[in-house]
C-alpha cells in the first residue's frame, strides 16, 4: 500500500526535530531512511505510527488520512518492529507473534483457529515456530528480532515500519532479516543506519539531514562520496561491487584520507563550514 | 510447565489445556480452603455441617441436625468472614495484576499509587479524630473516600504538561503522595490521647478481617466480578501494554486513555477492598508475579489464576491471624508479609531466568 508524508513538521520543548519532510513509498517498495544520529528518522517513523502528533503535515496511507484515523484502525494496516523490546514482564514467543493479531480482535472475541494459523504461519516464516514455547527473554538478539517480525506479519499489515532492525545483530542476522522484509512484497519504510545494508535491500533510500530531506534516489543515485562527507563529515570511497550490482561504501578514517592538497581551497573551507553547521542542530 | 507445554506441536493446545488443569485445581484449592478455613478455630465443626448450614441458609433446604450456636458460628461469624478473605484476596491480586501493566514496573502493587496511605488518613480521622458520619460505616466510607481522593490526586499529579501519564511519573508522584499521607497518618497519630486508639490504628493499617459480616461482602464481591470481568475484556490491550508503550500504539492501542481508564478502575477496586479489610500488603505484589511464573504473562491466563490463588491465599492467611496467638488476632497483614516474603524469594531465587535474572 501506498504511503504519502507531505511536509512533516514536528518539534518539542521549542526544538524543531523535523521540518517539513516529505517522503513516498511505493506500493511493494522497500524504502530506506539513513541520516546520522538526531536527523530525525525514529521521528519520522513515530509520527507515520502515531504515536508522535505533527505539528503540520500530512500523512497518508493509501486513500486513509494516517493523522484523523484511530490508533486502532491503523494498527490494522501499519505494522512496526520498533527498537524497544519487552522488557521485564516474560511472553512466550507464541504469545509475542499472537499480539500482532489483537488490533484485529474485539473485547471479547476469542483466538480462533484462523488466529493461530496466522501466528504459527508468521512463527514458520521468519523460521522461529519451533521456539514457539519458548520465554521471550531467553532468546538472542537475532532470535528476538525475527519474532518481533513475526508479530509484525501477524498483523497482516499492507505497511511495515522498521526501526533499526538489524541494530545489536550479527552480520547473518542482518542480512536474514532484511532479506526477509525484502522478501514479504509488502510496502516498507525501514530506519538504516548502514548504508551498505540500505544499498543491498532498498529500491530507494532517503537521506535525512537536520530534520530535512537531504536526498533522495536510487542506491546508486544518492550514496555518493560527497554526499556522505556531507552529511556525515566521513570521507569514504563508492564502488559499484561486482558481485552485488550495488553500491558498496568503504569509509576512510582521518589517516586514511586522500588528497590533502590537490583540492581547490574553496572546497576544504566549505566542507569545514558544513561540519561545523551539522554539529549544532 | 513450559517445558512439557513446549513438546508439543499443535498450536497453543498444550499450554491451553494445561491451563485449564491450573485453572481447575485451582478452583478445587478454593472450595477446599474456604472449607477447611470454616471449620477451623475456637469450636471445630465438621466440613459436612459447614456445608449443610451454608446450603439451609442459602436455600431453606435441609432439616437443622445440627446444634443452633454451631449455626451461628458457620453462618454468622465464620463464613462471611472466610468469604470476604477470599473477595478481598482476590481483588487486591486482580488489582496488582493490572496495575503492573499500567505502570509496566514489577515493583507496582494495589498501593503504588497512594491508595494506602489515603485510606489510612480516613480511617485515623474515624478512629482517633472522631469523625462520625454514616455510623458504623463511617471506617470504611472513609477509608475509599481517602484512597480515592489519594488517586486522583496521584493521577492529577502525574500528567504532564502535554497531558501525557508516564507511568515513571504516575510511580514517582505515587511514591510523594504516600510519603506526604503517612505523614499526616503519624501526625495524627501521634496527637491522639488514647492508647487504645493508636493500637487501633495500627491494626487497620496493617488490614484485619475481623469486622466481617455479610452487608461488607456485597459492595466488594460486585466490584470484585465487574472489575475482573472488565479486565479480562482488555487482556489483549493489557498484555500489549505490558510489551511495552510503543509496542502498544502500534498494536492498536490508544495508550493515554486506556492507562487512565484502568488507572480509574484499580482506584476503585482498591478503595472498595480497603475499604473493608484494612490496607493488607504484599499480596497484591506478591500473587501476579507468582501467577506469571506459573502460566505464563498473558493476562488471559494470569487475572483468573491471579484472582483464584489470591482468593486462597488471603483465606489462609487469615485462619492463620486468628489462630496463631488465639484468642488474641494478628492483623492479617503482618501474616501475609511475614509468610509472603521468603516464600517469594525462594520463588525468585528458585527460577532463575526469571525477573532479568539471565539474558536480557
Amino acid at each position: 500500500m501506498r504511503l504519502d508524508v507531505e511536509n512533516i513538521v514536528w518539534g518539542a520543548d521549542g526544538r524543531k526535530i523535523l521540518r517539513g519532510v516529505s517522503l513516498e513509498v511505493g506500493s511493494g517498495e522497500v524504502v530506506g531512511l539513513i541520516g546520522p544520529n538526531g536527523s530525525g528518522k525514529t521521528s519520522l517513523l513515530r509520527c507515520v505510527y502515531k504515536v508522535l502528533e505533527p505539528q503540520a503535515g500530512l500523512i497518508s496511507l493509501g486513500e486513509e488520512d494516517v493523522l484523523r484515523s484511530s490508533v486502532r484502525r491503523m494498527a490494522r494496516r501499519t505494522a512496526v518492529v520498533p527498537q524497544e523490546t519487552p522488557g521485564e514482564f516474560d511472553f512466550a514467543v507464541r504469545e509475542i507473534a499472537a499480539m500482532g493479531r489483537s488490533p484485529h480482535k474485539g473485547l471479547f472475541e476469542r483466538e480462533t483457529a484462523e488466529d493461530r494459523e496466522i501466528v504459527d504461519d508468521s512463527l514458520s516464516r521468519v523460521g522461529m515456530l519451533p521456539f514457539a514455547e519458548r520465554q521471550f527473554s531467553t532468546l538472542s538478539g537475532g532470535e528476538k528480532q525475527k519474532v518481533l517480525v513475526a508479530r509484525a506479519l501477524a498483523q497482516k499489515a499492507r505497511l511495515l515500519v522498521l526501526d533499526e532492525p538489524t541494530n545489536h545483530l550479527d552480520v547473518g542476522h542482518q542480512l536474514e532479516v532484511l532479506g526477509l522484509v525484502r522478501g514479504l512484497g509488502v510496502s516498507a519504510l525501514a530506519a538504516l543506519h548502514d548504508l551498505n545494508l540500505a544499498a543491498l535491500f532498498c529500491d530507494r533510500i532517503y537521506v535525512l539531514s537536520g530534520g530535512e530531506v537531504f536526498a533522495s534516489g536510487t542506491p546508486d543515485e544518492v550514496l555518493r562520496p560527497e554526499l556522505i562527507e556531507t552529511v556525515y563529515g566521513v570521507a569514504s570511497e563508492v564502488r559499484i561491487h561486482p558481485a552485488t550490482g550495488k553500491p558498496h561504501v568503504a569509509f576512510l578514517p582521518e589517516s586514511l584520507r586522500p588528497r590533502p592538497g590537490p583540492r581547490p581551497d574553496g572546497q576544504e573551507g566549505e566542507r569545514g563550514a558544513r561540519r561545523s553547521g551539522g554539529a549544532s542542530p | 510447565m513450559d517445558e512439557t507445554g513446549g513438546k508439543g506441536e499443535g498450536g497453543g493446545k498444550p499450554v491451553a489445556s494445561g491451563f485449564s488443569g491450573v485453572l481447575l485445581a485451582l478452583l478445587a484449592g478454593l472450595f477446599a480452603s474456604v472449607t477447611l478455613a470454616t471449620i477451623v478455630g475456637p469450636v471445630w465443626i465438621s466440613p459436612l455441617t459447614v456445608w449443610k448450614v451454608a446450603l439451609h441458609e442459602a436455600t431453606g433446604f435441609l432439616r437443622p441436625d445440627w446444634s443452633a450456636a454451631e449455626g451461628q458460628i458457620v453462618w454468622q461469624i465464620r463464613f462471611p468472614r472466610v468469604l470476604l478473605a477470599a473477595v478481598v484476596g482476590a481483588g487486591l491480586s486482580v488489582v496488582g495484576t493490572a496495575l503492573q501493566a499500567a505502570v509496566r514496573n514489577p515493583l507496582a502493587d494495589p498501593f503504588v499509587l497512594g491508595g494506602s496511605s489515603g485510606a489510612s488518613v480516613g480511617a485515623v480521622l474515624v478512629i482517633a479524630g472522631g469523625v462520625q458520619f454514616f455510623g458504623i460505616y463511617s471506617l470504611s466510607v472513609a477509608a475509599f473516600v481517602g484512597a480515592s481522593v489519594a488517586f486522583v490526586l496521584v493521577l492529577a499529579l502525574a500528567r504532564s504538561p502535554g497531558g501525557h501519564t508516564s507511568p515513571l511519573r504516575l510511580i514517582l508522584a505515587g511514591v510523594a503522595a504516600s510519603y506526604a499521607l503517612s505523614a499526616v497518618t503519624s501526625f495524627l497519630v501521634l496527637r491522639a490521647d488514647d492508647p487504645e486508639e493508636v493500637r487501633s490504628v495500627l491494626f487497620w493499617t496493617l488490614g484485619s478481617l475481623g469486622g466481617a459480616r455479610w452487608e461488607y461482602l456485597t459492595l466488594p464481591s460486585a466490584a470484585l466480578i465487574g472489575g475482573t470481568a472488565l479486565l479480562l475484556a482488555q487482556s489483549r490491550s493489557l498484555n500489549a501494554l505490558l510489551a511495552g508503550e510503543e509496542t502498544a500504539v502500534t498494536l492498536g492501542v490508544e495508550t493515554d486513555g486506556f492507562r487512565r481508564r484502568l488507572l480509574i478502575l484499580c482506584g476503585l477496586l482498591t478503595g472498595t477492598m480497603v475499604a473493608v479489610s484494612g490496607t493488607i500488603g504484599f499480596v497484591g505484589l506478591m500473587v501476579p508475579h507468582t501467577v506469571r511464573l506459573v502460566v505464563g504473562a498473558d493476562h488471559r491466563r494470569v487475572l483468573p489464576a491471579a484472582a483464584l490463588s489470591g482468593a486462597i491465599l488471603l483465606v489462609w492467611a487469615d485462619v492463620v491471624a486468628r489462630t496463631a496467638i488465639s484468642p488474641e488476632e494478628m492483623p492479617v497483614g503482618v501474616v501475609t508479609s511475614l509468610a509472603g516474603a521468603p516464600f517469594f524469594l525462594w520463588l525468585m531465587r528458585r527460577k532463575r531466568g526469571a525477573f532479568g535474572g539471565e539474558g536480557g
